[in-house]
Protein backbone atom coordinates (compact mmCIF):
# COMPACT_ATOMS: atom_id res chain seq x y z
CA UNK A 1 0.00 0.00 0.00
CA UNK A 2 2.06 3.38 -0.89
CA UNK A 3 1.22 5.95 0.99
CA UNK A 4 -0.41 7.77 -1.80
CA UNK A 5 -2.91 5.21 -1.72
CA UNK A 6 -3.10 5.98 2.20
CA UNK A 7 -3.95 9.16 1.65
CA UNK A 8 -6.48 9.35 -0.90
CA UNK A 9 -8.69 6.87 1.17
CA UNK A 10 -8.69 8.80 3.86
CA UNK A 11 -9.46 12.14 1.98
CA UNK A 12 -11.86 9.58 0.58
CA UNK A 13 -14.53 9.15 3.88
CA UNK A 14 -17.26 7.53 1.51
CA UNK A 15 -14.38 4.47 1.35
CA UNK A 16 -14.29 4.13 4.85
CA UNK A 17 -16.59 1.63 6.31
CA UNK A 18 -19.68 2.94 7.32
CA UNK A 19 -20.32 1.11 10.91
CA UNK A 20 -24.07 1.17 11.33
CA UNK A 21 -27.14 3.35 11.21
CA UNK A 22 -26.37 2.93 7.15
CA UNK A 23 -30.24 2.66 6.72
CA UNK A 24 -32.29 5.65 6.29
CA UNK A 25 -29.44 8.11 5.97
CA UNK A 26 -28.79 8.97 3.00
CA UNK A 27 -25.49 11.06 1.60
CA UNK A 28 -25.59 14.54 2.31
CA UNK A 29 -25.27 16.16 5.15
CA UNK A 30 -26.86 15.13 8.43
CA UNK A 31 -27.42 18.61 8.90
CA UNK A 32 -29.88 18.94 6.12
CA UNK A 33 -32.46 15.95 7.15
CA UNK A 34 -35.12 18.18 7.81
CA UNK A 35 -36.94 15.14 9.15
CA UNK A 36 -34.82 16.08 12.66
CA UNK A 37 -35.51 19.74 12.82
CA UNK A 38 -38.87 19.35 14.98
CA UNK A 39 -37.11 17.09 17.64
CA UNK A 40 -33.80 19.57 17.63
CA UNK A 41 -35.83 22.62 17.99
CA UNK A 42 -37.94 21.32 20.85
CA UNK A 43 -35.06 20.17 23.17
CA UNK A 44 -33.81 23.80 21.73
CA UNK A 45 -36.48 25.41 23.24
CA UNK A 46 -36.58 23.52 26.74
CA UNK A 47 -32.89 23.56 27.01
CA UNK A 48 -32.39 26.58 26.32
CA UNK A 49 -35.61 28.07 28.11
CA UNK A 50 -34.12 26.28 31.50
CA UNK A 51 -30.76 28.03 31.34
CA UNK A 52 -32.37 31.54 30.71
CA UNK A 53 -34.37 30.65 33.52
CA UNK A 54 -31.64 29.59 36.06
CA UNK A 55 -29.80 32.83 34.95
CA UNK A 56 -32.88 35.55 35.06
CA UNK A 57 -33.79 33.61 38.45
CA UNK A 58 -30.67 32.68 40.61
CA UNK A 59 -27.27 33.15 38.75
CA UNK A 60 -27.53 36.87 37.27
CA UNK A 61 -29.00 38.60 40.35
CA UNK A 62 -26.34 37.37 42.62
CA UNK A 63 -23.85 37.44 40.44
CA UNK A 64 -24.59 41.01 39.91
CA UNK A 65 -25.48 41.50 43.44
CA UNK A 66 -22.06 40.51 44.52
CA UNK A 67 -20.31 42.51 42.00
CA UNK A 68 -22.29 45.72 43.10
CA UNK A 69 -21.26 45.15 46.30
CA UNK A 70 -17.68 44.66 45.91
CA UNK A 71 -17.94 47.85 43.44
CA UNK A 72 -19.54 49.84 46.39
CA UNK A 73 -17.18 48.30 48.81
CA UNK A 74 -14.25 48.93 47.48
CA UNK A 75 -15.31 52.90 47.09
CA UNK A 76 -16.27 52.67 50.76
CA UNK A 77 -12.94 51.20 51.42
CA UNK A 78 -11.15 54.30 49.40
CA UNK A 79 -13.24 56.92 50.78
CA UNK A 80 -12.17 55.11 54.49
CA UNK A 81 -8.24 55.39 53.64
CA UNK A 82 -9.01 58.80 52.27
CA UNK A 83 -10.27 59.57 56.13
CA UNK A 84 -7.82 58.05 57.30
CA UNK A 85 -5.15 59.49 55.47
CA UNK A 86 -7.11 63.27 56.61
CA UNK A 87 -7.24 61.77 60.01
CA UNK A 88 -3.13 61.23 59.92
CA UNK A 89 -2.73 64.76 58.01
CA UNK A 90 -4.21 65.92 61.09
CA UNK A 91 -2.91 64.38 63.85
CA UNK A 92 0.94 65.24 61.94
CA UNK A 93 -0.60 68.79 62.34
CA UNK A 94 -1.22 68.38 65.72
CA UNK A 95 1.80 66.73 66.67
CA UNK A 96 3.59 69.53 65.24
CA UNK A 97 2.03 72.51 66.78
CA UNK A 98 2.21 70.64 70.47
CA UNK A 99 5.48 70.27 70.24
CA UNK A 100 6.57 73.86 68.69
CA UNK A 101 4.37 74.80 71.60
CA UNK A 102 6.79 72.57 74.38
CA UNK A 103 9.56 73.72 72.39
CA UNK A 104 8.67 77.27 73.33
CA UNK A 105 7.72 76.55 76.68
CA UNK A 106 10.52 74.88 77.07
CA UNK A 107 12.50 78.06 76.01
CA UNK A 108 10.54 79.67 78.60
CA UNK A 109 11.10 78.21 81.40
CA UNK A 110 15.02 77.58 81.06
CA UNK A 111 15.17 81.79 80.74
CA UNK A 112 12.57 81.96 83.95
CA UNK A 113 14.95 79.60 85.33
CA UNK A 114 18.35 81.56 84.49
CA UNK A 115 16.54 84.52 85.52
CA UNK A 116 15.69 83.66 89.32
CA UNK A 117 19.54 81.39 89.69
CA UNK A 118 20.96 84.95 88.63
CA UNK A 119 18.58 86.77 91.06
CA UNK A 120 19.85 83.98 93.28
CA UNK A 121 23.30 84.19 92.55
CA UNK A 122 23.91 87.96 92.83
CA UNK A 123 22.05 87.57 96.54
CA UNK A 124 24.75 85.17 97.62
CA UNK A 125 27.04 87.27 96.53
CA UNK A 126 26.02 90.75 98.07
CA UNK A 127 25.80 88.78 100.82
CA UNK A 128 29.13 87.11 100.55
CA UNK A 129 30.56 90.18 99.71
CA UNK A 130 29.17 91.96 103.06
CA UNK A 131 30.21 89.49 104.78
CA UNK A 132 33.80 89.86 103.30
CA UNK A 133 33.58 93.58 104.24
CA UNK A 134 32.77 92.91 107.72
CA UNK A 135 36.04 90.63 107.99
CA UNK A 136 37.75 93.10 106.29
CA UNK A 137 36.86 95.58 108.42
CA UNK A 138 37.38 93.95 111.71
CA UNK A 139 40.68 92.24 110.63
CA UNK A 140 41.43 96.11 109.54
CA UNK A 141 40.77 96.92 112.91
CA UNK A 142 42.55 94.16 114.45
CA UNK A 143 45.79 95.49 112.92
CA UNK A 144 45.52 98.89 113.76
CA UNK A 145 44.70 97.75 117.06
CA UNK A 146 48.13 95.47 116.78
CA UNK A 147 49.70 97.85 115.17
CA UNK A 148 49.25 100.91 117.96
CA UNK A 149 49.92 97.97 120.32
CA UNK A 150 52.90 97.15 118.85
CA UNK A 151 54.06 100.97 118.24
CA UNK A 152 53.40 101.20 122.02
CA UNK A 153 55.10 98.33 123.23
CA UNK A 154 58.35 99.41 120.89
CA UNK A 155 58.36 103.14 122.21
CA UNK A 156 58.79 101.40 125.89
CA UNK A 157 61.07 99.17 124.66
CA UNK A 158 62.89 102.61 123.19
CA UNK A 159 62.09 104.04 126.47
CA UNK A 160 63.79 101.18 128.53
CA UNK A 161 66.46 101.19 126.29
CA UNK A 162 67.40 104.62 126.52
CA UNK A 163 66.97 104.57 130.32
CA UNK A 164 69.51 101.84 130.39
CA UNK A 165 71.96 103.60 127.80
CA UNK A 166 71.80 106.73 129.69
CA UNK A 167 71.99 105.24 133.50
CA UNK A 168 75.14 103.81 132.18
CA UNK A 169 76.34 106.67 130.40
CA UNK A 170 76.03 109.02 133.21
CA UNK A 171 75.14 107.01 136.33
CA UNK A 172 71.63 108.59 136.52
CA UNK A 173 68.40 107.65 136.08
CA UNK A 174 66.37 110.06 133.46
CA UNK A 175 62.75 110.77 134.42
CA UNK A 176 60.11 109.49 132.33
CA UNK A 177 59.37 113.31 130.64
CA UNK A 178 62.77 113.54 130.11
CA UNK A 179 62.97 109.74 128.33
CA UNK A 180 59.76 110.67 126.28
CA UNK A 181 60.72 114.27 125.08
CA UNK A 182 64.08 112.75 123.91
CA UNK A 183 61.83 109.83 122.25
CA UNK A 184 59.54 112.14 120.74
CA UNK A 185 61.94 114.14 119.37
CA UNK A 186 63.65 111.12 117.92
CA UNK A 187 60.72 110.04 116.71
CA UNK A 188 59.75 113.41 114.65
CA UNK A 189 63.38 113.77 113.51
CA UNK A 190 62.59 110.20 111.98
CA UNK B 1 14.60 62.25 68.43
CA UNK B 2 11.03 63.25 68.94
CA UNK B 3 12.50 65.70 65.40
CA UNK B 4 13.88 62.55 63.82
CA UNK B 5 10.04 60.68 64.07
CA UNK B 6 8.43 64.04 62.68
CA UNK B 7 10.62 63.71 59.42
CA UNK B 8 10.00 60.19 59.01
CA UNK B 9 6.07 60.66 58.85
CA UNK B 10 5.41 62.91 55.72
CA UNK B 11 7.03 60.33 53.25
CA UNK B 12 5.09 57.51 53.78
CA UNK B 13 2.05 59.70 54.52
CA UNK B 14 3.14 61.01 50.73
CA UNK B 15 3.36 57.18 49.77
CA UNK B 16 0.04 56.35 50.92
CA UNK B 17 -2.01 59.26 49.10
CA UNK B 18 0.12 58.00 45.65
CA UNK B 19 -1.28 54.12 46.27
CA UNK B 20 -4.08 55.85 47.16
CA UNK B 21 -4.72 57.92 44.02
CA UNK B 22 -3.10 54.71 41.79
CA UNK B 23 -5.82 52.34 43.33
CA UNK B 24 -8.81 54.50 42.55
CA UNK B 25 -7.09 55.55 39.25
CA UNK B 26 -6.84 51.45 38.29
CA UNK B 27 -10.59 51.15 38.77
CA UNK B 28 -12.06 54.27 37.25
CA UNK B 29 -10.24 53.27 33.46
CA UNK B 30 -11.07 49.79 33.67
CA UNK B 31 -14.22 50.54 31.27
CA UNK B 32 -12.79 50.34 28.36
CA UNK B 33 -15.08 48.65 25.60
CA UNK B 34 -13.43 46.55 23.09
CA UNK B 35 -14.73 44.75 19.93
CA UNK B 36 -12.22 42.58 18.21
CA UNK B 37 -12.66 40.21 15.55
CA UNK B 38 -9.84 37.53 16.35
CA UNK B 39 -8.03 36.33 13.14
CA UNK B 40 -7.94 37.17 9.48
CA UNK B 41 -9.88 33.19 8.93
CA UNK B 42 -12.27 34.25 11.01
CA UNK B 43 -12.90 37.84 9.53
CA UNK B 44 -12.33 35.84 6.00
CA UNK B 45 -15.36 33.61 7.68
CA UNK B 46 -17.28 36.35 8.83
CA UNK B 47 -17.73 38.37 5.75
CA UNK B 48 -17.80 35.32 3.18
CA UNK B 49 -20.70 34.39 5.40
CA UNK B 50 -22.09 37.73 4.74
CA UNK B 51 -22.05 37.51 1.15
CA UNK B 52 -23.61 34.22 1.39
CA UNK B 53 -26.76 34.92 3.24
CA UNK B 54 -27.57 38.11 1.44
CA UNK B 55 -27.37 35.79 -1.73
CA UNK B 56 -29.16 33.13 -0.28
CA UNK B 57 -32.02 35.04 0.46
CA UNK B 58 -31.99 37.04 -2.35
CA UNK B 59 -32.41 33.26 -4.47
CA UNK B 60 -34.75 32.42 -1.84
CA UNK B 61 -37.16 35.41 -2.01
CA UNK B 62 -37.18 35.63 -5.88
CA UNK B 63 -37.07 31.74 -6.49
CA UNK B 64 -40.90 32.20 -3.83
CA UNK B 65 -42.03 35.03 -5.89
CA UNK B 66 -41.71 33.09 -9.32
CA UNK B 67 -43.16 29.80 -7.24
CA UNK B 68 -46.26 32.37 -6.57
CA UNK B 69 -46.75 34.73 -9.65
CA UNK B 70 -44.80 32.67 -11.94
CA UNK B 71 -42.58 35.03 -13.22
CA UNK B 72 -40.54 32.03 -13.98
CA UNK B 73 -36.79 33.22 -14.38
CA UNK B 74 -37.21 37.33 -13.64
CA UNK B 75 -38.27 36.48 -10.49
CA UNK B 76 -34.76 34.21 -9.57
CA UNK B 77 -32.45 36.84 -11.87
CA UNK B 78 -33.90 39.55 -9.67
CA UNK B 79 -33.42 37.85 -6.36
CA UNK B 80 -29.41 37.00 -7.38
CA UNK B 81 -29.38 41.29 -7.95
CA UNK B 82 -30.82 41.94 -5.42
CA UNK B 83 -29.11 39.52 -2.73
CA UNK B 84 -25.93 39.72 -4.79
CA UNK B 85 -25.93 43.71 -3.80
CA UNK B 86 -27.48 43.02 -0.15
CA UNK B 87 -24.57 40.67 0.30
CA UNK B 88 -21.97 43.41 -0.72
CA UNK B 89 -23.80 45.64 1.68
CA UNK B 90 -23.50 43.21 4.33
CA UNK B 91 -19.49 42.59 3.73
CA UNK B 92 -19.28 46.43 3.51
CA UNK B 93 -21.19 46.93 7.00
CA UNK B 94 -18.91 44.47 8.47
CA UNK B 95 -15.74 45.57 7.21
CA UNK B 96 -16.67 49.00 8.49
CA UNK B 97 -17.98 47.65 11.96
CA UNK B 98 -14.92 45.21 12.30
CA UNK B 99 -12.99 48.56 11.11
CA UNK B 100 -14.47 51.00 13.40
CA UNK B 101 -15.87 49.57 15.87
CA UNK B 102 -12.99 50.66 19.18
CA UNK B 103 -13.02 54.42 17.83
CA UNK B 104 -9.52 54.90 19.89
CA UNK B 105 -7.81 51.45 18.74
CA UNK B 106 -9.44 50.25 16.10
CA UNK B 107 -6.11 50.23 14.15
CA UNK B 108 -5.01 47.34 16.64
CA UNK B 109 -6.94 45.11 14.59
CA UNK B 110 -5.50 45.43 11.34
CA UNK C 1 -14.75 12.89 18.10
CA UNK C 2 -11.46 12.03 17.86
CA UNK C 3 -12.69 8.64 18.36
CA UNK C 4 -9.87 6.02 16.56
CA UNK C 5 -12.77 4.44 14.55
CA UNK C 6 -12.72 5.24 11.16
CA UNK C 7 -16.09 6.45 10.55
CA UNK C 8 -16.52 8.95 8.14
CA UNK C 9 -15.95 12.75 9.31
CA UNK C 10 -19.62 13.60 8.52
CA UNK C 11 -20.94 10.80 10.57
CA UNK C 12 -20.24 12.61 13.93
CA UNK C 13 -22.96 15.14 12.59
CA UNK C 14 -25.54 12.16 12.48
CA UNK C 15 -28.32 12.30 15.03
CA UNK C 16 -29.64 9.79 16.51
CA UNK C 17 -32.85 8.92 17.85
CA UNK C 18 -32.36 7.55 21.57
CA UNK C 19 -35.90 7.91 23.05
CA UNK C 20 -39.20 7.76 20.94
CA UNK C 21 -40.96 10.69 21.73
CA UNK C 22 -43.80 12.98 19.94
CA UNK C 23 -46.27 15.42 20.51
CA UNK C 24 -49.36 14.79 18.07
CA UNK C 25 -47.92 13.68 15.05
CA UNK C 26 -44.87 15.47 16.02
CA UNK C 27 -41.53 13.86 16.51
CA UNK C 28 -40.14 15.07 19.29
CA UNK C 29 -37.69 12.15 20.06
CA UNK C 30 -35.04 12.50 22.86
CA UNK C 31 -32.23 11.83 20.05
CA UNK C 32 -28.22 12.65 21.25
CA UNK C 33 -28.33 16.33 19.82
CA UNK C 34 -31.32 16.79 22.34
CA UNK C 35 -28.82 14.71 25.04
CA UNK C 36 -25.88 17.11 24.25
CA UNK C 37 -28.03 19.98 24.92
CA UNK C 38 -28.94 18.86 28.08
CA UNK C 39 -25.92 18.24 29.20
CA UNK C 40 -24.55 21.63 27.85
CA UNK C 41 -27.39 23.03 29.89
CA UNK C 42 -26.34 21.33 33.22
CA UNK C 43 -22.69 21.68 33.50
CA UNK C 44 -23.56 25.47 32.47
CA UNK C 45 -26.18 25.49 35.07
CA UNK C 46 -24.03 23.80 37.74
CA UNK C 47 -21.08 25.65 36.89
CA UNK C 48 -22.71 29.31 37.73
CA UNK C 49 -24.72 27.61 40.60
CA UNK C 50 -21.91 26.24 42.60
CA UNK C 51 -20.21 29.81 41.31
CA UNK C 52 -22.48 31.73 43.03
CA UNK C 53 -22.98 29.53 46.53
CA UNK C 54 -20.70 31.35 48.47
CA UNK C 55 -21.41 34.75 47.38
CA UNK C 56 -18.19 36.02 48.91
CA UNK C 57 -17.16 39.60 48.75
CA UNK C 58 -13.62 37.94 47.80
CA UNK C 59 -14.46 35.19 45.23
CA UNK C 60 -12.92 32.04 45.09
CA UNK C 61 -11.70 30.69 41.88
CA UNK C 62 -15.13 29.81 40.49
CA UNK C 63 -16.82 32.94 41.60
CA UNK C 64 -14.11 34.76 39.72
CA UNK C 65 -14.77 32.63 36.32
CA UNK C 66 -18.30 33.37 36.46
CA UNK C 67 -17.63 37.03 37.65
CA UNK C 68 -15.33 37.40 34.24
CA UNK C 69 -18.03 35.99 32.42
CA UNK C 70 -20.63 38.27 33.68
CA UNK C 71 -18.36 41.29 33.38
CA UNK C 72 -17.22 40.23 29.58
CA UNK C 73 -20.79 40.28 28.56
CA UNK C 74 -22.21 43.17 30.73
CA UNK C 75 -19.20 45.20 28.74
CA UNK C 76 -20.32 43.79 25.36
CA UNK C 77 -24.03 44.54 25.96
CA UNK C 78 -22.47 48.50 27.28
CA UNK C 79 -19.96 48.99 24.85
CA UNK C 80 -22.22 47.92 21.59
CA UNK C 81 -25.84 49.07 22.72
CA UNK C 82 -24.89 51.84 25.91
CA UNK C 83 -26.95 51.47 29.64
CA UNK C 84 -30.52 50.99 27.71
CA UNK C 85 -28.90 47.89 26.14
CA UNK C 86 -28.47 46.06 29.73
CA UNK C 87 -32.34 45.04 29.91
CA UNK C 88 -31.27 42.53 27.27
CA UNK C 89 -27.84 41.69 29.22
CA UNK C 90 -29.92 37.96 30.58
CA UNK C 91 -30.95 36.89 27.05
CA UNK C 92 -27.42 37.90 25.71
CA UNK C 93 -25.31 36.34 28.70
CA UNK C 94 -27.91 33.01 27.85
CA UNK C 95 -27.21 33.33 24.91
CA UNK C 96 -23.47 33.22 25.03
CA UNK C 97 -22.98 30.69 27.91
CA UNK C 98 -25.79 28.26 25.80
CA UNK C 99 -23.24 28.68 22.44
CA UNK C 100 -19.94 28.70 24.39
CA UNK C 101 -20.87 25.55 26.19
CA UNK C 102 -22.21 23.57 23.43
CA UNK C 103 -18.84 24.27 21.41
CA UNK C 104 -16.56 23.53 24.02
CA UNK C 105 -17.96 20.12 24.82
CA UNK C 106 -18.17 19.20 21.06
CA UNK C 107 -14.31 19.86 21.59
CA UNK C 108 -13.80 16.91 24.47
CA UNK C 109 -13.11 13.25 22.98
CA UNK C 110 -15.49 10.85 22.31
CA UNK C 111 -14.76 8.15 25.23
CA UNK C 112 -13.80 5.16 22.80
CA UNK C 113 -16.13 2.40 22.44
CA UNK C 114 -19.32 4.57 23.28
CA UNK C 115 -22.26 2.77 22.00
CA UNK C 116 -23.65 4.49 19.12
CA UNK C 117 -25.01 7.49 19.28
CA UNK C 118 -23.15 8.42 22.18
CA UNK C 119 -20.20 9.60 20.63
CA UNK C 120 -19.37 13.68 21.62
CA UNK C 121 -22.02 15.61 19.28
CA UNK C 122 -21.89 19.33 18.80
CA UNK C 123 -25.09 20.89 18.67
CA UNK C 124 -24.26 24.17 17.24
CA UNK C 125 -22.95 22.00 14.15
CA UNK C 126 -26.37 21.74 13.33
CA UNK C 127 -27.58 24.32 11.13
CA UNK C 128 -31.02 24.37 12.43
CA UNK C 129 -29.46 25.06 16.04
CA UNK C 130 -28.01 27.80 14.97
CA UNK C 131 -30.30 28.99 12.56
CA UNK C 132 -32.99 28.91 15.68
CA UNK C 133 -30.76 30.97 17.96
CA UNK C 134 -30.38 33.82 15.52
CA UNK C 135 -33.91 33.77 14.40
CA UNK C 136 -34.80 34.70 18.24
CA UNK C 137 -31.96 37.40 18.30
CA UNK C 138 -33.68 38.62 15.62
CA UNK C 139 -37.11 38.60 16.38
CA UNK C 140 -36.22 40.40 19.71
CA UNK C 141 -34.84 43.01 17.61
CA UNK C 142 -37.92 43.16 14.88
CA UNK C 143 -40.27 43.00 18.20
CA UNK C 144 -38.60 45.47 20.35
CA UNK C 145 -37.64 47.80 17.29
CA UNK C 146 -41.44 47.90 16.55
CA UNK C 147 -42.02 48.12 20.12
CA UNK C 148 -39.61 50.96 20.89
CA UNK C 149 -40.25 53.15 17.45
CA UNK C 150 -43.27 51.98 16.07
CA UNK C 151 -43.37 52.65 12.20
CA UNK C 152 -40.66 54.58 12.46
CA UNK C 153 -38.32 51.22 13.15
CA UNK C 154 -38.81 50.89 8.75
CA UNK C 155 -36.05 53.68 9.10
CA UNK C 156 -33.45 51.17 8.98
CA UNK C 157 -34.37 49.96 5.54
CA UNK C 158 -34.39 53.60 3.90
CA UNK C 159 -31.21 55.38 5.10
CA UNK C 160 -31.14 58.72 5.11
CA UNK C 161 -29.55 60.76 1.72
CA UNK C 162 -30.55 58.74 -0.86
CA UNK C 163 -32.01 60.00 -3.80
CA UNK C 164 -35.68 59.36 -3.83
CA UNK C 165 -35.32 57.52 -6.97
CA UNK C 166 -33.14 54.94 -5.90
CA UNK C 167 -35.10 54.71 -2.78
CA UNK C 168 -37.37 51.65 -4.04
CA UNK C 169 -34.32 50.06 -5.27
CA UNK C 170 -32.23 50.88 -1.81
CA UNK C 171 -35.10 50.12 0.40
CA UNK C 172 -35.15 46.08 -1.31
CA UNK C 173 -31.54 45.78 -0.79
CA UNK C 174 -32.08 47.07 3.07
CA UNK C 175 -34.96 44.38 3.08
CA UNK C 176 -32.66 41.60 1.87
CA UNK C 177 -29.83 42.48 3.99
CA UNK C 178 -31.78 42.96 7.16
CA UNK C 179 -32.70 39.41 5.89
CA UNK C 180 -29.84 37.93 5.50
CA UNK C 181 -28.67 38.97 9.11
CA UNK C 182 -30.34 35.17 10.82
CA UNK C 183 -28.94 33.75 7.68
CA UNK C 184 -25.25 35.10 7.93
CA UNK C 185 -25.18 34.75 11.83
CA UNK C 186 -26.55 31.22 11.64
CA UNK C 187 -24.01 30.54 8.88
CA UNK C 188 -21.08 31.09 10.07
CA UNK C 189 -21.51 29.44 13.77
CA UNK C 190 -22.43 26.19 12.01
CA UNK C 191 -19.81 26.36 9.32
CA UNK C 192 -17.02 26.86 11.89
CA UNK C 193 -18.21 23.79 14.20
CA UNK C 194 -18.64 22.19 11.06
CA UNK C 195 -15.14 23.19 9.47
CA UNK C 196 -13.66 22.37 12.57
CA UNK C 197 -14.92 19.11 13.59
CA UNK C 198 -14.39 17.53 10.22
CA UNK C 199 -10.51 18.72 9.91
CA UNK C 200 -10.31 16.90 13.38
CA UNK C 201 -12.04 13.86 12.06
CA UNK C 202 -9.84 13.75 8.64
CA UNK C 203 -6.69 13.77 10.96
CA UNK C 204 -7.68 11.40 13.04
CA UNK C 205 -8.74 9.33 10.09
CA UNK C 206 -5.35 9.59 9.01
CA UNK C 207 -3.83 8.57 12.19
CA UNK C 208 -6.34 5.33 11.43
CA UNK C 209 -5.10 4.54 8.24
CA UNK C 210 -1.12 5.45 8.55
CA UNK C 211 -1.15 2.58 11.81
CA UNK C 212 -2.72 0.31 9.55
CA UNK C 213 -0.18 0.64 7.16
CA UNK C 214 2.15 -0.94 9.29
CA UNK C 215 5.65 -0.27 10.50
CA UNK C 216 6.85 1.21 7.29
CA UNK C 217 4.31 4.38 7.68
CA UNK C 218 3.12 3.82 11.23
CA UNK C 219 5.77 6.37 12.62
CA UNK C 220 3.81 9.24 10.16
CA UNK C 221 0.89 9.05 11.58
CA UNK C 222 3.03 11.49 14.15
CA UNK C 223 2.09 14.22 11.91
CA UNK C 224 -1.42 13.69 11.76
CA UNK C 225 -1.41 13.84 15.57
CA UNK C 226 0.56 16.66 16.04
CA UNK C 227 -2.07 18.22 13.34
CA UNK C 228 -4.72 17.37 15.82
CA UNK C 229 -3.53 18.85 18.78
CA UNK C 230 -2.88 22.26 17.11
CA UNK C 231 -6.52 21.77 14.97
CA UNK C 232 -7.66 21.43 18.76
CA UNK C 233 -5.91 24.52 20.03
CA UNK C 234 -7.42 26.05 17.19
CA UNK C 235 -11.27 25.04 17.56
CA UNK C 236 -11.21 25.97 21.42
CA UNK C 237 -10.31 30.07 20.38
CA UNK C 238 -13.05 29.12 17.52
CA UNK C 239 -15.22 28.07 19.74
CA UNK C 240 -14.88 30.97 21.77
CA UNK C 241 -14.69 33.18 18.79
CA UNK C 242 -17.98 32.18 17.26
CA UNK C 243 -20.29 32.12 21.08
CA UNK C 244 -18.38 35.38 21.13
CA UNK C 245 -19.05 37.13 17.33
CA UNK C 246 -22.85 35.60 18.28
CA UNK C 247 -23.13 37.41 21.10
CA UNK C 248 -21.84 40.46 20.08
CA UNK C 249 -23.86 40.69 16.62
CA UNK C 250 -26.60 39.84 18.56
CA UNK C 251 -26.02 43.39 20.40
CA UNK C 252 -25.22 45.36 17.07
CA UNK C 253 -28.35 44.24 15.79
CA UNK C 254 -30.31 45.25 19.31
CA UNK C 255 -28.80 48.55 18.53
CA UNK C 256 -30.70 49.08 15.80
CA UNK C 257 -33.86 48.32 17.42
CA UNK C 258 -32.97 50.99 20.42
CA UNK C 259 -31.49 53.56 18.36
CA UNK C 260 -33.76 52.88 15.49
CA UNK C 261 -33.62 56.77 14.97
CA UNK C 262 -29.98 57.60 14.80
CA UNK C 263 -29.88 55.76 10.81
Amino acid sequence: MSLVAILVSAAAPAAAPVVEGAGEAGPGLPQMDASTYPSQLFWLAVTFGFLYWIMTSFVLPRLGGVIEERRDRIADDFDQAAEFKRKAEEAEAAYEAALADAKARARAIAAETRESLNEELAELQREADARVAASLAAAEARIAAMKEDAAAKVREAAAEVTRAVVEALIDETPTPEAVDSALNGVAKAA
Amino acid sequence: MADDAGKQQPPSLDEFSKRLAAARGGDANAKEPRAKDGSGMGRAFRLSSELLAGLIVGVLLGWGLDRLAGTSPWGLLAGIFLGFAAGVLNVARAMKATGNAPPADGRNDD
Amino acid sequence: MIGLNAAGPMEQFEIVPLVPLSLGTIDISLTNSALWMIIAVAVSAAFFLAAIRRRALVPGPLQSTAEVAYEFVADMVRGAIGQEGMKFFPYVFTLFIFILTANLLGLFPTIPGAPHGLHTFTTTSHIIVTFALAILSISIVIVYGFYKNGLGFLKLFAPSGVPIWLLPLIVLIEFVSFLSRPLSLSIRLFANMLAGHVILKVFATFIVMLFGAGATFGWLSIFPFLGIVAVTLLELLVAFLQAYVFAILTCIYLNDAVHAGHH
